[in-house]
């Protein structure tokens, strides 16, 4: 994780060469699975974010329980790429704002816990989330001042928060 | 939509391909039973570890992509890998 790649390919140009490779690899799996839909990719500045247009109803399908569906495509279109030879980046799925709705929903709930560790000066254990949940919730939680680390392994692993120490 | 043509089959033999290092030793068994149809996939030895993944990560993603296609189906899939 902490070697540093000595090319000086500028990272905006690879994450421009995963494109095609992305459109793709999302385009066949999604016409194996008899939906049709499409594929908008955005170069960002971690890596890429693609939304799937489709129907309502094949976007239920493409999400899948608790968005399981959802995550497992975006973890087999992140394993594709290393199987390319990609350096690892960063590849977001979103259908019709779902990523968008839990990221709020996740928000709001990261403030309840806040509120609750500020108030009762103890840490808090959070339910298990997949990595890119315990971002969010760690992101929230850090621009609220308040400490967080992740604990336990596997599909155990979640999110502890911590009080504020008070500052020296 | 009434009658989804979709081979399980054939979604298993891609995902696993897109995967591997060595996507022509890549076989697909589909076995059809009245609710439930078993896929067996082969692989290359070298290439098990890209199927199966860290902590199975990998084999459970396809499993999870091959469920929300067998759903569209009406019928259960399993994905058994063997070695």
């Amino acid at each position: 994780m902490s070697e540093q790649n000595t090319s000086s390919a500028d990272p905006e140009d690879r994450f421009a060469r995963a494109v095609p490779v992305v459109r793709s690899f999302l385009e066949s799996v999604l016409g194996l699975l008899g939906v049709e839909v499409e594929v908008d990719i955005d170069i960002e500045t971690d890596g890429l974010h693609c939304d799937l247009n489709t129907s309502p109803q094949n976007g239920g399908l493409l999400i899948g329980r608790h968005g399981a569906t959802l995550d497992a495509l975006q973890y087999l279109t992140l394993r594709v790429l290393q199987a390319e030879g990609f350096e690892r980046m960063r590849i977001t799925l979103d259908v019709g704002g779902y990523r968008t709705r839990r990221e709020k929903t996740l928000r709001e709930l990261a403030r309840g816990i806040a509120s609750k560790v500020r108030n009762s000066g103890r840490p808090y254990h959070c339910d298990p989330m997949s990595a890119m949940e315990r971002r969010v919730i760690h992101l929230a939680l850090g621009e609220m001042g308040l400490k967080t680390e992740s604990e336990g392994e596997g599909r155990h692993r979640h999110v502890v928060v911590f009080p504020k120490r008070a500052e020296a | 939509m009434s009658a989804p043509k979709i081979s399980l089959k054939d979604l298993v033999t891609f995902l696993a391909r897109a995967l591997v290092d060595h996507p022509d030793q890549v076989e697909v068994t589909e076995i059809s039973g009245a609710q439930t149809v078993v896929l067996e996939l082969r692989v290359a030895k070298s290439d098990l570890g890209k199927v199966i993944g860290k902590q199975g990560r990998t084999v459970k993603a396809m499993r999870a992509i091959l469920s929300a296609a067998s759903a569209k189906l009406r019928k259960r899939a399993e994905l058994e890998i063997l070695e």
